[in-house]
């Protein structure tokens, strides 16, 4: 604050006033000087017509006392330096103090008294010019000093006048403006007496400005705190989701994901922060390649996409199942990525399969049933058309069975058919059906490339081996089961799973006419 | 009104004629001034040297003070009222260098005196002239 206003204001006006002083003072000392002399020149002229007459008469006459006297009355004067007086008949008459300097001289013609067209003499007049220079010098001086006065007086008043009109509203202004913090509600006063001019609208102005920033920064505030109330919400939701939330780059890198996300897909927080970058999210999943091309086909098709996906690993020994919500969102910079939801559906998978396999095996021996059974041969069956195989169909019935459900109850019963099941599923392949049709009946299919009775026969023998061996029940009683097996083969006994059933059901009360425990082949009629 | 142009007329039959005549400047007889210029006449009554070619000395004759023919000559010759003759003379003389002209008592006198002194210059109205003295200059009477 060095440089204030008033005074540099005040500067200014007395420097511009001491220039325009000096040239002013310059100027007067010239003007003064013109006029001095102009004066002086009136006034000699003024002595020398008082004495002109006189002078005219001593000229004409060439009296030497007359014009000693003219002479010596003009130089008493101190205007006057020095005076000659000639005339035409050669009489000069000079002043004590001689001319010096032919400048400056003046010089009045005398003329005859009597006619005044005959110049009789002259007289020259030296005006005093250390007078004169004395006159100008004091003259320039006084007015050198009246402007010196002026200047201070007017540089005082402009230092007063800015000071209070100017710097102390503005400094007061400013002081009051600096205390005021960005955002909060403050208004300047304005200082009084200055209501109506510029420093009044200054203020009025300012304090506009102030009240639309503090309304401008609290709008801002409030929209910042809402923003980050959502922002809160938001991030909540993302993490706390018991759904995995993740977003992909093109390349299929992780870029994000939530705690629920990490927790399910088993990727530990401390090596994810560590390789946050290298997670290739498909190397999580126990097939990688299909889901990279499923990525693939996401991104190029930007559908929505939605299934159930294996885990690579497993927990305590468990498949873990993901059920994924895949889409693509525009990213940031113009690139596509993929975001996912993924559900941890590894108990709902295992319920949906307990509930398909319990629609599709008897409960007791776990066999397939018989709905489920007919699907699978009608399968078996196609393919077997289709490759030109050979489907043999067997239909096994348990001999003495109702025997041992009336001798040792229902419990017996169910323990012989679940050891009997049990028996069978040892001795068939994997690829080979077993069902149970229902009470004591069942049914073995496989396909062959060509018939070969041996090999249909080496199996019967070893199946009815096995069901020979004894069947220890709860009671510690033993019962032994013998089997009726009726046979027929596609397509020479049918092309259809029915006809294929209903012949070997007539081959099979063919064994049990031959005294049961036997099998035989359906030989059409 | 008939009283008063008539008065008016008997005034101007019987002015005085001197007041009217004219005024003629004369020398003696035996002057070598044979004509003089009204500037050598002026020179000569004022008291400078009139630049004759002779050189002489010449003393003019001055009528009475008061008189209306000095009042009416020196009207004439030089413009100015008797009194600024009578000023400028009066200036001069305590210089001590200058002498006024002589004076003389009247026409008459001055007639004899120019008859008597050869180097004298004098003036008298017209009808005072003699045939004896010679006219250098004459004053017309409407100049």
């Amino acid at each position: 604050m060095n440089n204030q206003l008033h005074l540099h204001v005040t500067r200014i006006v007395t420097l511009s006033a001491i220039l325009f002083a000096m040239i002013a003072s310059t100027t007067f000392l010239f003007y003064t000087h013109t006029v001095q002399k102009n004066i002086m020149e009136k006034s000699i002229e003024q002595l020398f017509i008082a004495v002109e007459s006189t002078a005219e008469i001593a000229a004409y006459l060439s009296n030497e006392e007359l014009a000693l006297e003219v002479v010596e009355s003009l130089s008493k004067n101190d205007i006057v330096s020095s005076v000659v007086f000639t005339n035409t008949s050669d009489l000069e008459i000079t002043s004590d103090h001689k001319i010096s300097d032919p400048g400056g001289v003046l010089f009045f013609p005398l003329y005859n008294p009597f006619d005044a067209f005959e110049q009789v003499g002259g007289i020259q007049i030296q005006p005093n010019q250390q007078l004169l220079n004395q006159y100008v010098r004091s003259s320039a001086l006084e007015q050198v000093f009246i402007l010196l006065a002026l200047i201070l007086v007017v540089a005082a008043l402009v230092l007063t006048l800015m000071r209070r009109v100017l710097t102390t509203p503005i400094q007061s202004i400013a002081a009051n403006l600096h205390k005021i913090k960005p955002g909060e509600a403050g208004q300047l006063v304005c200082p009084s007496g200055h209501e109506n001019n510029e420093i009044g609208n200054l203020v009025t102005d300012i304090n506009k400005l102030l009240t639309s920033v503090c309304t401008t920064i609290d709008q801002e505030r409030k929209l910042r705190n809402h923003v980050e109330n959502m922002e809160k919400h938001f991030r909540l939701i993302f993490e706390r989701a018991s759904a995995g939330i993740f977003l992909l780059d093109n390349n299929f890198y992780l870029t994000s994901s939530n705690r629920a996300f990490q927790k399910i897909a088993g990727i530990m927080e401390k090596e994810r922060r560590e390789n946050k970058k290298n997670i290739y999210l498909p190397d999580l999943f126990f097939d990688p390649n299909a889901v990279q091309d499923l990525l693939r086909d996401i991104l190029k098709t930007s559908r929505q996409i939605a299934c159930d996906l294996r885990l690579g690993g497993t927990i305590s020994g468990e498949e873990r199942w993901l059920h994924c919500l895949f889409s693509t969102v525009q990213g940031s910079q113009e690139e596509t990525m993929i975001e996912g939801l993924v559900i941890d559906v590894t108990e709902r998978t295992f319920q949906m399969e307990r509930i398909l396999f319990e629609s599709e095996h008897d409960p007791l021996t776990q066999l397939f049933n018989r709905r489920a059974g007919m699907q699978l041969l009608n399968i078996m069956m196609t393919a077997a058309r289709k490759n030109n195989d050979l489907l043999v169909l067997m239909l096994i019935d348990l001999d003495g069975f109702k025997e041992v459900n009336d001798n040792f109850g229902h419990d017996a019963g169910d323990t012989v058919l679940v050891e009997i099941a049990n028996r069978m599923q040892a001795t068939i392949r994997k690829e080979d059906i077993l069902i149970r049709m229902g009470g004591d009946e069942f049914i073995i299919a496989f396909t062959v490339k060509s018939f070969n009775r041996d090999e249909i026969d080496q199996f019967v023998n070893k199946l009815q081996n096995r069901f020979r061996t004894e069947i220890r029940l709860d009671n510690d009683q033993c019962v032994t089961m013998g089997s009726s097996i009726g046979i027929s083969i596609y397509p020479s006994d049918g092309d259809n799973i029915e006809t294929l059933i209903a012949n070997a059901d007539s081959a099979m009360y063919q064994s049990k006419r031959k005294g049961k425990n036997c099998a035989s082949y359906y030989l059409a009629a | 009104m008939q009283y008063l142009i008539l008065t008016l007329a008997a005034m101007i039959v019987l002015l005085p004629e001197n007041g009217w005549a004219d005024i003629v400047v004369i020398v003696n007889p035996d002057s070598s001034i044979v004509k003089l210029s009204r500037r050598q006449i002026i020179d000569i009554y004022m008291g400078r040297n009139p630049g004759l070619e002779s050189g002489q000395k010449i003393q003019p004759l001055d009528q009475p003070i008061n008189s209306a023919v000095r009042a009416e000559f020196y009207r004439k010759l030089t413009g100015k009222p008797v009194s600024a003759i009578n000023a400028y003379w009066a200036r001069l003389l305590f210089t001590g260098r200058a002498f006024p002209p002589l004076l003389v008592e009247d026409n008459k006198a001055m007639l004899n005196t120019v008859l008597k002194n050869p180097n004298t210059v004098g003036y008298l109205e017209s009808q005072y002239l003699t045939e004896r003295v010679k006219v250098v200059y004459k004053l017309e009477k409407n100049e």
